[in-house]
Order: C-alpha cells, then sequence, then structure tokens
C-alpha cells in the first residue's frame, strides 16, 4: 500500500476511528486525539505496516487499541503527578455533563453512565459489535484474543449492560420515548 | 421478545452514541497535519541525536586526554626529586645512540620523545623551583651532636676532644714558675 493509498484509507475510516479511540482513553476527547496523531505517525513512518491479512479497519483499531494502552502506560506517572489538576478538570467535565443534560436525553447519559461501569473487555467487545458493525471474529482480532473469548465477553457484557440499564430505568424511558415519536409520526402521518 | 426489544434498544443507543461522537470528531486534516508535523520534526530528531552523540563522546574523549597529559607533565623529575641539597642537578643527556651490537634488545630513547618532554619541563619551570626548595625552618633542625650522627665511627679515634677540667701536673708546675 502507497502513501496515497493509505492516506486515502485513514481519511476514509477517520471518523470511526476517532470513536473507537474515544472509546480506549475512556472518553477523554484530547486523549483520544493524541493517540490519532500517533496512530497516523506510525502508519506514515512504518512502524505499523498494514500487511493485508486481516481489513484494514481491523488492522488499524488493532493499532490504536495498542496505541491508547502504551500512551495510558507511558502516562501513568504524568497521572499521578498532575492528580490534582485532573481533579479539576474532572468536576469541570461533570460541570459539563450537567449542562449537556439540558440538552441531550436521559437516556443517553444514563447509557453512558453504564458503560462506564462495566469492564473494559466487555465494554470494548460491545463497542466493536454494536458501534462499529464489526463481528465476532474481527473483534476478537482486533483485541488480539481467541474468538472463544470474545464471545464470552460478549454476551457478560450485553447481560451487565442490560441489568445496569434496567436499574436506571433506561428500557422504561426508551420505551416511552420511542412511543412518543411513533405518536409524533402517526400524527404527522394522519 | 422482550431480549429482542433491549438489544435493539443498546444497539439504537450505540448508533446515537456513533453519531454523537462523528458530530465532535476533529477533521482528518486536523489530525494529520500535527502528525506529519511532528514526522518530519522526527526525521529531523533523527539526523541530529547522532550528530550530537558523536560530538559529545568527542569532547569526553578530549578532555580525558587533556587531564592525562596534565597528569603526565605535574609528574616530578626523579633527578631533581632526589636531590637532597635542594640545588637542581644537571638534566642527564640522553647517550648518544650506540652503534655497537651490544645496544640491540635494549630500549632505545627516543630523542624526539625525549626533547618534547625537556620543552614540557622548561614550559613548566616551578617543577625546578620546587627541587630547589628549602625550608624556613631548616637550620632548627641542625643539633650539635649533627657531626657525630652524620659520620661512620672508627675503632681508637674519637670525634670529641675532651678537655679535662682540673688542672695538668704540667700547668701547675708552669704557674708556680711564673709566680
Amino acid at each position: 500500500m502507497d502513501d496515497s493509498e493509505l492516506r486515502a484509507e485513514l481519511e476514509r475510516h477517520h471518523r470511526e476511528s476517532y470513536g473507537w479511540a474515544l472509546s480506549c482513553c475512556s472518553r477523554n476527547p484530547a486523549e483520544a486525539e493524541s493517540v490519532l496523531h500517533s496512530v497516523y505517525l506510525k502508519a506514515l513512518e512504518g512502524k505499523a505496516r498494514y500487511d493485508g491479512r486481516s481489513s484494514f479497519k481491523t488492522w488499524l483499531f488493532a493499532v490504536i487499541r495498542k496505541t491508547a494502552a502504551d500512551e495510558r502506560r507511558r502516562n501513568f506517572l504524568q497521572l499521578f503527578r498532575l492528580n490534582q489538576l485532573e481533579r479539576r478538570d474532572l468536576t469541570e467535565r461533570s460541570v459539563e455533563s450537567f449542562d449537556e443534560a439540558i440538552y441531550r436525553s436521559e437516556i443517553q447519559l444514563a447509557f453512558r453512565r453504564a458503560l462506564a461501569q462495566m469492564p473494559k473487555r466487555q465494554r470494548e467487545v460491545l463497542q466493536l459489535v454494536f458501534y462499529h458493525d464489526l463481528s465476532l471474529a474481527e473483534a476478537a482480532d482486533v483485541m488480539g484474543v481467541s474468538l472463544g473469548s470474545v464471545r464470552t465477553h460478549y454476551e457478560r457484557g450485553k447481560n451487565r449492560l442490560r441489568r445496569l440499564m434496567e436499574a436506571s430505568g433506561v428500557f422504561d424511558g426508551a420505551r416511552s420515548e420511542r412511543e412518543n415519536n411513533t405518536g409524533v409520526v402517526s400524527a404527522t402521518e394522519t | 421478545m422482550e431480549q429482542d426489544r433491549k438489544e435493539r434498544t443498546i444497539r439504537e443507543l450505540f448508533q446515537q452514541l456513533r453519531r454523537d461522537d462523528e458530530s465532535g470528531a476533529p477533521s482528518f486534516l486536523g489530525s494529520l497535519i500535527p502528525a506529519q508535523s511532528r514526522h518530519e520534526r522526527g526525521a529531523w530528531l533523527r539526523l541530529v541525536w547522532p550528530a550530537t552523540a558523536a560530538i559529545v563522546v568527542a569532547l569526553l574523549l578530549g578532555g580525558a586526554w587533556l587531564i592525562l597529559s596534565g597528569q603526565d607533565t605535574k609528574t616530578p623529575d626523579p633527578a631533581n626529586a632526589l636531590n637532597s641539597d635542594g640545588a637542581s642537578a644537571p638534566r642527564a643527556e640522553a647517550p648518544p645512540p650506540d652503534p655497537t651490537p651490544s645496544s640491540i634488545g635494549v630500549p632505545k630513547i627516543n630523542p624526539g620523545r625525549q626533547h618534547r618532554k625537556q620543552t614540557r619541563a622548561q614550559v613548566r619551570p616551578e617543577t625546578l623551583l620546587l627541587s630547589q626548595w628549602r625550608s624556613p625552618t631548616e637550620s632548627l633542625m641542625r643539633t650539635p651532636g649533627e657531626q657525630l650522627l652524620k659520620t661512620i665511627p672508627r675503632l681508637n679515634e674519637s670525634l670529641i676532644e675532651i678537655k679535662p677540667i682540673a688542672p695538668t701536673q704540667r700547668q701547675i708546675q708552669q704557674k708556680d714558675r711564673q709566680n
């Protein structure tokens, strides 16, 4: 794959890559952007090379996941040092999320909260399958684990997320929202 | 049925999340340009690092050579250091190269090296001055019995002349005559 082809493929998957990077970085946009920079740099320098054994998207997601893990490890000590700053940042973020709550649906926020409570592996499998429309085999390639392991994480993750969402009343809210939407549609249709 | 409905809801929520993320995603160029600039900077650094390392190694080697050569010139000349009188002994001239076969196997003194050593000594006169130095309290070290300690004793010979305190018989007779 030459340089122009590589750029075209990176551009094609850019938005999805950003979403996956967000998921790998605990939904921190600054970290996700930094990880994307590093991934593009690796691809441009040839440190990460696509060999065609899997789809480009699977390969790219695996690189993003590995880079995010490396950066998290590298920033481990810095996180300790910037503990105070981080705490302040978190409070700012929580204020921001409170403001967002005015505009966004409560269901979406409860869903995000439930996702944040889940174990990392289970969250990753669900994200890859439901968000990025990958198969379980492709998810196994991205995560670097066996298909059986991914299947287990997938089933457990689904059950756990369901329970968390039931506890927060998301399903009831979603149902009523859907009913409202259908009501609006039927009213406009009539 | 209920399970399917819940799974569908989860899928919808994930798709909603995806739409939200994609609306907040930075542009591709916005992500690529910093990566490219980092790539270019990295390429420049890859050239700079070996050059810097080579300069540092050269400086360290130069410094080590200077220190070692400085120690060599500070080593006192044994001919001067062993001179007890303090006077600088004349430098032993390098013997002329012996053309006889007996000199084979004996390490030859390189005249060029000898000359370099001499010039170094000329450049640093404190080496000579050090051998001439005498302690200001050296006179205090002189004792009355110093001569006795410095000479080897011989049989039937005494260095100390013992003068009798009591007048001899001859002196008494002379005094009597005078009186």
